[in-house]
């Protein structure tokens, strides 16, 4: 399997072409405009595939700490494996706040961890975004 | 789907336009230029540059046709429900283009459609809240949309018993369960599970203010969906998914972070703060504003636009649409999740 360019270095670069050479000959205002939206697109999963091993594996420790019953000897080994738990953590987190099945303590725990979780999604998905709590 | 917009379909669509405003208008009537427009999920539309010849509505005349599409998207109006809103919301002096001439089967057998005047001006979010040449009508913005949204919410289901929404489900049930029960069935529609939107509509569902008064509710009353000249407001726009509902629901989505197109600091679509903005409500409405109700509000438009963006992304995945900034759009319902957290945290 070839390495290098990499995904990552690929997908930087097929934003860059667009913004910097398709996007100044493009005369049509929609289709300019979507041309930006895919660049944008290219470079947010670029930085999702530099960071995603690690928030996976991060985000399934968080959860497995709020539902560990649910997953209990389970040890992923390949990456579809992994994202397999993942989603599994989730359906169960989801489903036990619909059935109201988590104590006050384990709710709040799981509010935090479900926002924390987002907020690192966002921090590579858009860093721009304001991540501070208070907001007018 | 045959292609609608082929010179031949076009051209015999014209001719049908002048049959049916001929007939409506008692007198003659050449459809000048016809022209598809993009955009709009629910809608069919045309701009039509009719010349008319009736003496009580004669001249030349530059109008958008709007008929149903094939597809709607939840919870939307078709264009006979929407048609007798905006008449009520014109009798109501709300400013929005008038509309005539609703029919059935001219654009396609079975679909509504109808005549509506056109209006120019700038409404796009972006352009609205930053482009300087706008500065001056982003002074009046509060003012003026605070006196439509008064006229809109003086509408009731009493001074207007011939309204309905027979697309809302459950067009009696209390506001605040309306929205939660449509919340929940778009959740449970969605391809992947989000624990946020459980979450935050936990929140929505335990904290539902007491049912108040019922008015008429444009609920898609945000920058964006306004038409906005140097001197101000030009027209209120999509009032595809008004219904009875609790009026602070159009304070709420105009507040919602993604409409204020990046000037997070000035709450208020963008443009203004918002004691400026409830201020200017309460002296045209006579109401005053529960920042609580609003707040509540505000999540919730939060939890439906999360929803929303997810939604936009599938009409994209289900190949029913081709626009990729639909995929952009989903990628962001993570931000509208994040903020509805965030304000339930933070608190009125």
């Amino acid at each position: 399997m070839q390495q290098r360019p990499t995904k990552t270095q690929i997908l930087e670069a097929i934003a860059k072409f667009l913004v910097a050479e398709a996007y100044p000959s493009i005369s049509d205002k929609r289709l300019s405009f979507r041309v930006l939206v895919a660049a944008n697109l290219a470079n947010m999963v670029a930085a999702e595939l530099e960071s995603e091993k690690k928030v996976i594996d991060e985000e399934i420790a968080r959860l497995t700490d709020l539902v560990p019953d649910a997953v209990a000897g389970r040890a992923p080994e390949s990456e579809a494996e992994r994202r397999e738990l993942l989603s599994q953590l989730h359906r169960e987190l989801a489903a036990r706040i619909r059935q109201r099945r988590f104590s006050e303590g384990e709710q709040r725990r799981a509010w935090e961890q479900v926002k924390e979780g987002l907020r690192r999604t966002l921090a590579i998905d858009n860093p721009r975004f304001d991540l501070s709590q208070k907001i007018e | 789907m045959e292609n609608q917009h082929t010179t031949e379909a076009l051209a015999a669509l014209a001719r049908r336009i002048e049959r049916w405003v001929a007939g409506k208008t008692g007198g003659e009537v050449v459809v000048r230029d016809l022209q598809p427009l993009p955009g709009g999920a629910c809608q069919d539309n045309y701009r039509v540059d009719l010349s008319l010849t009736a003496p009580e509505m004669g001249g030349d005349r530059r109008m958008v046709l709007r008929s149903d599409a094939r597809r709607s998207l939840p919870a939307s109006l078709g264009r006979a429900e929407e048609f007798e809103v905006i008449r009520a919301a014109v009798a109501a002096g709300v400013k929005t283009p008038a509309v005539h001439w609703l029919t059935e089967g001219l654009v396609r057998d079975g679909a509504h459609a109808y005549f509506m005047d056109w209006v120019e001006g700038e409404a796009i979010g972006r352009r609205v809240v930053r482009n300087v040449e706008l500065a001056q009508a982003r002074q009046r913005l509060p003012q003026q949309l605070a006196e439509v949204l008064s006229k809109i919410h003086s509408v009731t289901p009493e001074s207007a018993p011939n309204l309905r929404f027979s697309s809302r489900p459950r067009p009696d049930a209390a506001p605040t369960q309306g929205a939660i029960e449509s919340i929940r069935r778009q959740i449970d529609g969605l391809a992947e599970p989000r624990p946020a939107l459980e979450l935050s509509t936990q929140w929505l569902a335990e904290n539902a203010p007491a049912d108040a008064e019922r008015t008429l509710v444009h609920a898609d009353f945000r920058t964006g969906n306004f038409m906005v000249s140097r001197e101000g407001l030009v027209a209120v726009l999509d009032w595809e998914f008004a219904h009875w509902g609790d009026p602070f629901e159009d304070l709420g989505w105009l507040c919602v972070r993604d409409w204020r197109f990046g000037q997070l600091n000035k709450p208020v679509g963008g443009f203004a703060s918002r004691s400026i903005f409830y201020s200017a409500y309460e002296r045209a409405s006579g109401r005053p504003v529960d920042p609580k109700r609003v707040h509540y509000w505000e999540v919730a438009g939060n939890v439906r636009w999360a929803l929303g963006s997810i939604y936009q992304g599938e009409r994209y995945l289900s190949g029913e649409e081709s626009d990729i900034e639909l995929l952009g759009i989903a990628r962001r319902a993570v931000e509208m999740e994040f903020e509805a957290l965030r304000l339930i945290d933070q608190g009125t």
